[in-house]
This record gives C-alpha cells, structure tokens and sequence, in this order.
C-alpha cells in the first residue's frame, strides 16, 4: 500500500514522534507505516486520516498488488 | 471534519513502556532476592516437606513477570504486538528444533543430558534475536527527529 503520510506530516511540520503522540501509538509504528513496510489495521488508518483532517484515500493509495491479493510482501 | 487538539498529548505506548520496565525491574530484583535466600534456607533443610516451597520461592516474582508482560502486551499498539507475536513463533520454533535435535543426539549417546532449567533462557535468547529480525523486517525503528 502506497501512503503520503510524509508529505502529509512535511505539510505540518510534525516529526514521527509527534505524530505518534497524537495516534497514540509508537514512533516504530508511524516509521513502519511511512516506510510502507506496515499496512496499518483499519482504525489505526481512519485515525490517520481523521488527524489530517482527509479521506482515508488521501492518505492510502492501494497499488495493483493490494488489489490483485498478490502483495506478498509480509509473506 | 475535526482535527485531534493542538496540544500533544501523553503518548500512552510510552507510558506502557516506562511502567513495564519499572514493575519488571522489581520483579527481577525480588526474583534474585528469592534465588539466593531459597538456597541458603535449603542448605539448613534436610529431608523436611518445607523444602518443596522453599524451592519454588523464586516462581512466585516469574508469575508475576509472567503476568506484567500480559498486560504490557495488550497495551502495545497492533505492530508492537504483531512484531512480539512473529518473535514468539520464531523462539518457539527455534527452542522446538534445538531442543529436539539435542534429544535426538542424547538418545544416540553422542550428548549428555540436556539442563531442562535452560529451556527458558533458551527461549528468551531466541526471542530477542526474533524480536531484532522482526522489527528490522517491518523497518520498525526510530528516525531522529
């Protein structure tokens, strides 16, 4: 899954950690998402988008891969 | 659509791992207590039913252990608890093969017996080299702000 969570945070000027403070979750877990190594759950990615004030598609933009069922990245 | 308050809050993954590493740090300092105290009370027992609890005295701060990591571990955030989960399967795994090869070995007489009292650490060993490989696999680490 592709994200623009690093945009999104530049646009604010917050750092992970603050981020991270604001989902309540750790600075690994904003790192691993905004590093697409981590898909997050659906809640943590409505939080997300809640945060940023935008659709969960602004922030998520699945690739063919996610949509084919073939992203075997966490295989 | 809202956004959350300006203000930054308390990070509660943060608080969770302060307290953890507190409540741990006493636990383990009560379980060292018990270990050497139960064996210099075992020294002055012989033959009496006393030296059963005696002995088991250091299980009690492991419940405990046992128990705050339970809690820890529903307090973590979905990926710290999906990177504990994949670290468990990997030193489960691993003291499974090691302990069964081993068994395998002293049944042919090629290894003497295996310390049961190292499964444990075995398996904690396990789990920390699970845990680095799992949060290196999802990237899981800190920038520097």
């Amino acid at each position: 899954m592709r994200n623009r969570l690093r945009v999104l945070r530049a646009e604010r000027n917050w750092s992970q950690a603050e981020v991270a403070d604001r989902l309540g979750v750790s600075r690994q877990t904003v790192n691993a998402i905004e590093t697409e190594r981590y898909d997050p759950g659906i809640a943590l990615a409505f939080r997300l988008a809640h945060l940023f004030e935008c659709r969960i598609e602004d922030v998520f933009q699945p690739t063919d891969a996610d949509l084919n069922g073939t992203d075997t990245r966490n295989l | 659509m809202a956004a959350m308050s300006d203000s930054r809050p308390v990070n509660p993954q943060v608080l969770s791992k302060q307290r953890f590493g507190r409540r741990f740090a006493i636990a383990m300092a009560v379980y060292t207590i018990l270990v050497v105290t139960s064996q210099q009370i075992l020294n002055t027992l012989s033959d009496s039913i006393w030296r059963y609890p005696v002995a088991l005295l250091p299980v009690v701060p492991l419940l405990v252990v046992f128990w705050l990591f339970l809690v820890y571990l529903r307090e973590m955030d979905e990926l710290l608890r999906r990177i504990q989960f994949e670290a468990f399967g990997i030193s489960l795994g691993a003291t499974l093969i090691f302990t069964i090869t081993w068994g395998f070995l002293e049944a042919a007489d090629l290894l003497p017996n295996f310390p049961t009292i190292m499964v444990g650490p075995l398996m904690i060993f396990a789990w920390g080299i699970g845990s680095f490989i799992t949060q290196r696999h999802y990237n899981a680490v800190c920038e520097t702000d």
